[in-house]
């Protein structure tokens, strides 16, 4: 047990987020959608940082191959195959004790409400229809998401390349189509390869970076910590150099986003 | 619980729009509309996008009241949500209080502004209406069901896109 001043005393090397920051990271409810090697890494970092109320879905159990990367996971839970909600909760239980957990174990297109009712949403999804759907409920629902993914394959020189993003798509901004992330191409790739997708390269440290960067963008949007007039929303994660940087391109976007008109919010009436 | 979502590019605008000094009228006041969502058995969702200030022409000198409106911006307000009465349109009046911290409702505005409401749900009876009062730095909100009537709820407001802040 606690004592209460340990429970106190917990937050005190990160009172420099402002006077209420800790108050107002309390009052968001935060949603994680998928909960494998990205989600994971978000999931243990959102409890350090004090997060209480999480909604989270994964319809997938753990499995041996998940251990080089699933945060939290053991080789008891791939032998009894646990659902990875379980692993999440019992992540979040073990920092958070008195933390409100609402799981699902399955797509979040099949449970939807619970997840309308976060505020803030982490996706970290496989797929870009996966994504383009979860931005497109985000909103509707004037949820901000901030995204992470990465990706390895192998170059003209045959050395595998790894890359991935940490975006940030808030209500009224531009979104990740407006960003060049979502786009029709990348789309149509990847309706082809349906099904033969198979399972995709992913490593620990790369996801353990892009969940990172997505926390620290988050920070910065609920206390304002660093200052800064403009928040950076395309961050771009190099592997290879080991570098994040902002996606300059999105700077010199002008338009607002034309995708996601004001008035497109709330239940769609037919 | 009701939970008011309003993006930080809209809030701006209202900001802006509400700090206009005005020729005699003391404060200014606008309304925001959204649209209402019923997520779970305890929680629902208001989602704001649209504001509409009052007209300058439209205050009238009232030695009561820091701002008084005509009926006719009362009337413009509720058409922008009776045009679409199949939908859970909701309307809210919206004025700041001139400190930072936690606002609270004036006396007048317990007394002026309650009765606004029954015309807001007679022109869209499938959302919820209110009041919100900003400060410089915060803000609260009391909302009227369709189901109750006479017992207005306070909800928390979410400062949602460039920034975000939960004021509850």
């Amino acid at each position: 047990m606690m004592s209460e001043d340990n429970v106190a005393n917990r937050f005190d090397r990160q009172k420099f987020l402002g006077g209420n920051a800790q108050e107002q990271i309390t009052a968001f409810t935060v949603g994680v959608v998928g909960l494998g090697g990205g989600g994971s890494h978000l999931i243990q970092q959102l409890a350090h940082v004090g997060f209480q109320h999480y909604v989270l879905y994964d319809f997938d159990t753990v499995s041996f191959t998940n251990l080089n990367r699933l945060v939290g996971a053991t080789v008891e839970d791939a032998e009894k195959k646990e659902k990875k909600v379980k692993v999440a909760e019992r992540l979040i239980k073990g920092l958070q004790p008195n933390a409100i957990i609402r799981s699902h174990q399955s797509r979040w297109q099949d449970e939807p409400e619970d997840l309308k009712t976060c505020q803030l949403i982490f996706g970290a999804l496989d797929t870009y229809l996966g994504r383009k759907e979860l931005e497109e409920c985000s909103r509707r629902y004037l949820m901000t998401l901030v995204d992470i993914g990465m990706d390895v394959h192998t170059g003209q020189d045959g050395i595998p390349i790894i890359g991935g993003q940490a975006i940030i798509s808030a209500p009224g901004g531009l979104c990740m189509r407006c960003m060049g992330f979502l786009t029709d191409e990348k789309l149509a790739q990847e309706q082809a390869l349906y099904g033969g997708i198979g399972s995709r390269p992913q490593v620990v440290w790369s996801n353990g970076v892009l969940a990172s960067t997505a926390i620290s963008m988050a920070m910065n949007l609920i206390s304002g910590w660093t200052g800064a007039a403009e928040q950076s929303l395309y961050l771009i994660y190099d592997g290879n150099r080991m570098t994040v940087k902002p996606n300059r391109a999105v700077y010199s976007i002008q338009e607002p986003c034309s995708h996601f008109p004001p008035e497109a919010v709330g239940p769609v009436i037919l | 619980m009701i939970e008011i979502r309003l993006p930080t590019d809209l809030y701006a605008h209202i900001v802006e729009d509400l700090q206009k000094p005005h020729e005699f009228a003391l404060e200014r006041v606008g309304f925001v509309f959204g649209k209402f969502d019923e997520l779970t058995s305890d929680k629902s969702v208001v989602l704001l996008h649209q504001y509409t200030a009052v007209a300058d022409d439209d205050y009238i000198e009232n030695d009561n009241y820091a701002a008084a409106i005509n009926s006719e911006s009362i009337v413009k307000a509720m058409q922008v949500v009776r045009v679409k009465r199949a939908e859970p349109g909701c309307v809210f009046h919206i004025h700041t209080h001139e400190h930072k911290g936690r606002p609270s409702f004036s006396r007048q505005d317990q007394q002026g502004l309650p009765p606004l409401i029954p015309g807001f749900l007679r022109s869209a009876p499938k959302g919820v209406h209110g009041l919100i009062l900003l400060s410089h730095n915060n803000g609260i909100a009391q909302v009227w069901r369709p189901t109750a009537p006479d017992r207005p709820e306070s909800s928390s407001i979410v400062l949602t896109g460039k920034y975000m802040r939960v004021w509850s």
